[in-house]
């Protein structure tokens, strides 16, 4: 695809192909962005799931804002690791596997802070918590998916 | 230390990583589960520690220590059988000497931490614990350090 070729040619991608400090730089960014919000994402998923219920759930939406950091963190590199290398990742399985399931752990996300900043108290309404739990099961999956999925990219060609 | 090297590039774990496509990367793959495992858990106690969310009862957040225990043993798990794959590399390597350093610099945080307000943060079960200053420089080092031992570990490859 052209589109493809030309992004493999802008500055951002020359330099993440031609800079020595470029690509580490950006795979350490992606690295340190990936825990950050993997991680805090699935302690919320542990915590509504029902693990240490005594911790109060603002905290966890605290912790939510900065887990949307680690994420802008990610897609600012994830998008140099992209354009760096642009033919090869589009016809990547695990790259294309990684986004359809990114983008689900994102809605996923997104609808359970939702769920938890609007009903103050949501536990103490069982049936809607109910579907609050099955969206944190669906959701660690889904994440652990994505970073598997992440991971294989280097190995599928 | 170069007998040792020399035995375990040819000890059955080494052969056990390097005889099979799929053993690498499926390793790699645990020990990037093991890392949100640790991390996570790490934020969500060290944050707490540095006095963010001073309402949440800090002896209940300490209950997410244990899921940093389990992705570190994941993490030294995969991690030996790393090394045992390229003993001499990773041995020699800048990044991997520093990532170590990192490591065990956490450790001996943790200790601190164990004997200095873990104590307090149990006999305070139950009342709104006042944490000691020390308590938001051990988060805080704990943070840095893990960030510190992702940045090594990721530039292996990278550093002589």
């Amino acid at each position: 695809m052209a589109l493809l070729s030309w992004l493999e040619q802008t500055a951002l991608a020359r330099y993440v192909q031609e800079n020595p400090v470029g690509y580490p730089l950006v795979l350490t960014t992606h690295a340190v962005g990936m825990a950050v919000l993997a991680g805090i994402v699935l302690m919320i998923n542990f915590r509504v799931l029902g693990f240490a219920r005594t911790v109060p759930l603002h905290y966890f939406q605290r912790l939510l804002k900065l887990a949307l950091v680690g994420f802008v963190l990610n897609l600012l590199s994830g998008v140099m690791l992209f354009v760096a290398d642009a033919t090869a990742h589009a016809a990547n399985v695990a790259f294309l596997v990684k986004i359809v399931l990114l983008i689900t752990g994102g809605v996923l996300t997104a609808a359970l802070a939702r769920r938890l900043a609007f009903a103050d108290g949501v536990e103490n309404v069982p049936q809607e918590f109910d579907t609050t739990r099955r969206i944190a099961a669906v959701s660690v999956l889904v994440w652990i998916g994505v970073i598997v999925a992440g991971r294989l990219i280097a190995y599928v060609h | 230390m170069q007998a040792f090297l020399t035995w375990l590039e040819h000890s059955w774990l080494a052969a056990l990583v390097n005889d099979s496509s799929w053993m690498f990367p499926t390793l790699e793959a645990l020990h990037f589960i093991g890392l949100i495992l640790l991390m996570g858990s790490l934020i969500v106690v060290d944050l707490r520690l540095m006095g963010v969310g001073s309402d949440a009862p800090v002896e209940e957040v300490t209950r997410f220590i244990p899921w940093s225990m389990l992705g570190f043993v994941i993490n030294l798990v995969s991690g030996v059988m790393f090394f045992a794959s390229d003993p001499a590399n990773y041995y020699f390597n800048t990044a991997f000497r520093l990532k170590m350093l990192a490591v065990l610099l956490a450790g001996l945080n943790l200790l601190w931490f164990k004997r200095s307000v873990y104590p307090i943060i149990v006999a305070g079960t139950g009342r709104q614990v006042e944490l000691p200053a020390s308590a938001g420089v051990i988060g805080g080092a704990s943070l840095f350090l893990w960030i510190s031992v992702i940045v090594f570990g990721r530039l292996i490859p990278y550093l002589p």
